[in-house]
């Protein structure tokens, strides 16, 4: 069993890339042994090799959900409907036509998507101050959502 | 006879922003172009006053697809700039990495940009309902391309361990050595890509221009993706230094991308220009392939620019196996890349998969960039593709209106533009 645990976002725009500042946090973690971490980038594209490959996949990525910035919140593929996107396009390729193209190549493996609420999607290396005042919750729930979704305990 | 009207806008399977605008009257044609039409983006003056050690990494961002290409054009500029000669090894490193890029590139075009046309489908969702075959094998295919980049350069895309004169950190003999593996075993998947086009009858249009590409400096006998000079179909050749006098930019208010033009009215760069003018230096399974493909040089229809791209990742296939047994062979050691920074002013050429990239940088004595220009292939390709479509449009002026829209498209994406990097500040002055 592995697990890919994927951090989306441009990490240029602000909290565009929070997902992807996740990520290089986990790695300095203690995580179940069947995790993979993987920075993802913005070639969402490019990570459908590995969630094919890959037997449960979580999805950390900045989303517009309404909520006050810094709040997190986890989905699974059941429970959210994904937008119809614009026609297949390098530039605007997204998280929604890449899982419709897995999922019509194969079966896609069982998903967690964790969306954080962002503030800033703007120029810029460093994440808002809404978000960083969140990150020690942030990460604690990508943490437990990650030993729930594996069901595995840390070593 | 039909009149036609067109106006596509935000052309799909390219990247970046670009319009096609096409209007008959009376089977005469008004107007057949391609405008570009994205943003500015501002790289050029992002790296005035940063350091030599920052350039390559703020470039590199200028494209997601050719990272690399961008990353490499960058040294060799600052290094032209400074008078330094890399090692042997890091030439032959950057060698594989920008090869590995190639492979990513040409089969994302050939196969998820183009094929979806001549398959006869939008795009590549409904190809892979009805080729899924064809898109497994094509994902597998790019992503050995992203991990030989991941392997040498630490990053699927945007570079880490490029640095001015070496690495910042060396790749592990041993992931190399796994690459070039999955390199071989990748040859059967490459076969079949090649069965595929094999398949595919590619439009009519035939025009001759002028292609302009690297070439082998000094009877070197390298098909030239790396370094050589700058050659001409029509017969100039001038070192990279001289790159300005090759491609003349000029602003047209049209385009956010500026306009080139060498000897003919305009010229054509990437995998059919650097086909034509170095057909010779191909190794031998890939002019086995061109001829499989029917291409012969010089060929002089654009939408042979994806064979000449199939045609080139079997060449890049074999060189890589080769290039990764010379260095696994000579063992990979950790050099001295010290340098001192200086003032002066240099240029790098590099061809990446849309054709061939300039960079070019001048510094002070502290190493502090003081200009900067970068001209980039789809640059240079704005020109051709719309002489191209002036002459295409009469050919087809009987078609349905989507008939000659998809052809024009299907040109545009002959040419792999990467609109996104092709933008430039256009200076405005009020009197």
């Amino acid at each position: 069993m592995n697990t890919l645990v994927v951090g989306l976002g441009n990490t240029l725009l602000g909290d565009e890339g929070v997902g992807v500042h996740i990520v290089n946090v986990l790695k300095d973690q203690p995580l179940p042994p069947s995790v993979v971490l993987k920075d993802g980038g913005v070639s969402g594209f490019d990570i459908l090799p590995d969630i094919l490959e890959s037997d449960r996949v979580v999805i950390i990525d900045a989303a517009k959900m309404g909520l006050v910035p810094g709040s997190v919140r986890s989905f699974t593929l059941d429970n959210v409907q994904m937008p119809d996107g614009p026609e297949f396009s390098l530039h605007d390729l997204g998280l929604p036509q890449v899982l419709k193209l897995g999922s019509v190549i194969s079966s896609l493996p069982p998903m967690l998507l964790i969306g954080i609420e962002p503030k800033k999607i703007a120029p810029g290396a460093s994440l808002s101050e809404e978000v960083t005042g969140q990150m020690e919750n942030i990460l604690e729930y990508v943490y437990s959502a990650i030993l729930d979704f594996t069901k595995e305990v840390v070593n | 006879m039909p009149d036609h009207d067109i106006h596509v806008h935000y052309v799909t399977r390219v990247e970046g922003h670009g319009d096609i605008v096409c209007k008959t009257n009376n089977g005469v044609v008004e107007k057949a172009e391609f405008n570009v039409v994205e943003a500015p983006r501002f790289f050029e003056a992002a790296c005035v006053g940063r350091a030599h050690y920052e350039i390559k990494d703020i470039v590199t961002r200028i494209c997601g697809i050719c990272a690399c290409g961008h990353a490499l054009a960058s040294l060799r500029a600052s290094e032209a700039a400074m008078s330094i000669e890399p090692s042997e090894q890091t030439v032959d490193l950057r060698k594989i990495v920008l090869h590995g890029e190639t492979i990513q590139s040409h089969f994302l075009h050939t196969y998820f940009l183009a094929a979806p046309d001549f398959l006869g489908v939008g795009s590549v969702i409904p190809l892979a309902s009805s080729h899924k075959d064809v898109v497994v094998r094509a994902l597998k295919l790019k992503k050995l391309g992203n991990d030989i980049s991941e392997t040498i350069v630490g990053r699927h895309v945007h570079p880490i361990t490029l640095k001015i004169n070496g690495f910042s950190k060396l790749p592990d003999p041993a992931a190399l050595k796994a690459i070039q593996k999955r390199v071989i075993e990748a040859l059967p998947d490459i076969e079949a890509t090649v069965d595929l086009f094999s398949t595919i009858k590619v439009p009519e249009l035939y025009r001759e221009t002028e292609y302009i590409s690297l070439g082998p400096t000094n009877g070197d006998k390298e098909y030239p993706f790396y370094d050589g000079d700058i050659i001409s179909s029509l017969g100039q050749s001038y070192r990279p230094s001289n790159y300005q006098q090759v491609c003349n930019e000029e602003v047209d208010p049209k385009h956010t991308a500026k306009l080139c033009k060498h000897k003919a009215p305009s010229y054509q760069v990437g995998a059919l220009a650097r086909f034509n003018n170095n057909y010779n230096l191909l190794r031998p399974e890939a002019k086995k392939i061109a001829e499989k493909l029917n291409l012969k040089a010089p060929n002089h229809n654009p939408y042979n620019i994806t064979m000449a791209q199939v045609v080139e990742a079997v060449h890049v296939a074999y060189d890589l196996i080769d290039l990764i047994d010379k260095v696994l062979t000579k063992g990979i050691k950790e050099e001295n890349n010290k340098y001192q920074p200086k003032a002066g002013t240099g240029a790098g050429a590099v061809e990446v998969p849309r054709g061939i990239l300039f960079h070019s940088y001048k510094y002070d004595s502290n190493g502090i960039c003081q200009w900067a220009d970068c001209v980039i292939p789809t640059t240079q390709n704005v020109r051709n593709i719309n002489e191209d479509m002036k002459t295409l449009v009469p050919t087809i002026i009987g078609k349905s209106q989507e008939e000659v829209s998809l052809l024009l498209q299907m040109l545009l994406r002959a040419y792999d533009p990467c609109i996104s990097c092709s933008t430039h500040l256009i200076n405005v002055r009020f009197e």
